[in-house]
């Protein structure tokens, strides 16, 4: 559907990007992770054609839409207006159903638009032309807790209906929500690539601390594990069948003649990834 | 042609809902009652300084005055058009410079780009809506001075000169604004195109009047309105110099917008 291959792109000599590679199936969410100045950018702009790239090919199959991060508007037109100019005038029910889609009245002023609202015009005026694929800059940076839930409801509703997303933001909250993949981007390539929902639960752990020294005999009754002192244990939740898993922690737990003293869980986020890729 | 139509009809809407018709209008107006007053009331100064202080010799304040101020139609009306030319365009340019190189700034081209819309459609659609509205505010306040001058002053000019000079001043206006949004594009600030601008219409027609191919220089056309001159076929060597210009200022921003990727 969307294949990045070896891009390439400098500034002055400065590489940002050396040879970014990633492919996109059809009706995915990507994620792309990076921290500030790691060129999210720039790639999100190669790639809707608005800048050109150094080296490199990038196959798609479809139509692309962009929404920058804060896209700037016509302050003086209304929403409608602004679709119909984007639409050229030529079709007043599409321009209605983005309306619809995104949650705005027709006729209110842009410039007395809040953030959120703003968010979501950008949203339709990426979704004019009806792409394939969208990509998204920062959608919810600027948003407070409820404009980023509507925009992530947004998001998930064009997935359902088979579009391609490729969104780049820095709140790791957002992308375990709503991405199926993501890609961290770092010195100018793809560092890593992780599936969203098996990443969460590859490594994710419970801690338990008993009130009194554990034998090592009866650690190995758990699949893995990793003692952190005498009194306390990391049990490592098996990713591939999460409930399962706890629900027979919790059971050795509940019947071994040792006194529990505490338990708390730790999921394996994708800000522990972001931690291991592109910090240390 | 449909987006050049589309990016005109966004245009009018931004120059009627910012407030800048309003400012134009005011301008003018402004520009209107001073001349207007100041040629009925300080001609007069003279004549009252004579009757309140005998004896008082004012023939050469009256020839100042009479210079300042004309009281014939044709004389005021060209005093007119010099001040709209001073004032009204050097607001224009301060006004029109930045607008281009702002809306590329902040991005706002990038969401019609990617609909299909050519960068050159925004350029030539804000030249002719702020062009149009500069061509018909200097236009009709021109005819309205002369109506009022007709009613005040000592007639010496027809309706069809104050038409024709009216249009040729309209043209002025519309050129001046045409260049400055040409020139603004041509590098990231308009600062450039504000100062070419500025220096051109406040300055070079005023130092082409010592030269004898001033004549021929495109500024030509707003001396011939200043000096409410009569003879037309002056206007068309000037005139077809200044659509060369705008041609070759046209190319130079197409190549310059073109050159640079993204929006």
């Amino acid at each position: 559907m969307l294949k990045v291959d070896g891009i390439r792109k400098s500034f002055s000599g400065n590489d940002v990007l050396r040879g970014v590679s990633f492919s996109i199936k059809q009706g995915e969410i990507y994620g792309l992770i990076g921290k500030n100045g790691a060129g999210k950018t720039t790639l999100l702009n190669i790639m809707a054609g608005l800048m050109d790239k150094d080296a490199g090919t990038l196959k798609k199959d479809g139509v692309i839409g962009y929404l920058p991060d804060l896209p700037n508007f016509f302050e003086y037109l209304k929403t409608d207006e602004y679709l119909d100019f984007l639409l050229m005038d030529k079709d007043k029910k599409r321009r209605d159903e983005l309306l619809d889609m995104v949650g705005l009245k027709s006729g209110l002023k842009v410039k007395t638009m809040s953030r959120g609202m703003r968010q979501r015009l950008g949203i339709a005026a990426a979704l004019v032309n009806n792409p394939d694929i969208i990509l998204f800059d920062e959608p919810t940076s600027a948003l407070d807790p409820l404009g980023r839930k509507d925009v992530k409801d947004i998001l998930l509703n064009l997935k359902d209906k088979g579009k391609t997303i490729v969104l780049s933001t820095h709140i790791l909250a957002d992308m375990d929500k709503i991405c199926d993949r993501a890609g961290f981007l770092h010195n100018g390539i793809i560092a890593k690539e992780v599936d969203v929902r098996e990443s969460a639960d590859d490594k994710s752990y419970i801690i338990v601390g008993f009130k009194e020294k554990i034998a090592d005999d009866f650690l190995r009754i758990f699949e893995t594990y990793e003692k952190i002192n005498e009194n306390m244990v990391k049990i490592f939740i098996d990713g591939m069948s999460k409930d399962r898993s706890q629900k027979k922690i919790f059971k050795i737990l509940s019947e071994t003649e040792y006194e529990v003293s505490s338990i708390s869980t730790k999921e394996h986020t994708l800000d522990d990834i972001f931690e291991e890729v592109c910090v240390k | 042609m449909n987006r050049i139509k589309c990016c005109i009809k966004k245009d009018f809407k931004e120059y009627f809902r910012t407030g800048k018709i309003f400012a134009s209008i005011v301008l003018c107006s402004a520009i209107f009652f001073l001349i207007l007053v100041s040629t009925l009331v300080f001609s007069n100064i003279p004549d009252i300084l004579n009757q309140e202080l005998k004896g008082l010799d004012i023939k050469n304040l009256e020839e100042l005055m009479i210079n300042l101020y004309p009281k014939k139609v044709l004389e005021s009306i060209g005093i007119f058009a010099y001040y709209i030319g001073f004032f009204y365009s050097m607001i224009m340019i301060v006004v029109v410079h930045s607008i281009l190189p702002n809306e590329r700034k902040n991005g706002r081209w990038i969401l019609p780009n990617e609909q299909g819309y050519k960068k050159m459609d925004f350029v030539i659609s804000k030249c002719f809506v702020y062009g149009i509205m500069s061509f018909a505010s200097v236009f009709i306040f021109y005819m309205l001075y002369f109506f009022a001058a007709n009613i005040f002053m000592e007639k010496n000019m027809y309706f069809s000169d104050a038409f024709i000079l009216a249009f040729v001043h309209g043209i002025n206006l519309f050129m001046i604004i045409v260049y400055t949004l040409l020139m603004s594009v041509w590098y990231k600030s308009g600062l450039f195109a504000a100062i070419s601008m500025i220096g051109t219409v406040l300055l070079v027609p005023d130092i082409m009047t010592y030269f004898d191919f001033g004549k021929y220089f495109p500024t030509y056309m707003l001396t011939f309105v200043y000096e409410s001159q009569l003879e037309y076929s002056d206007l068309i060597i000037p005139f077809l110099i200044n659509i060369i210009l705008i041609v070759i200022c046209y190319f130079i921003s197409k190549w310059k917008l073109d050159k640079t990727t993204g929006v």
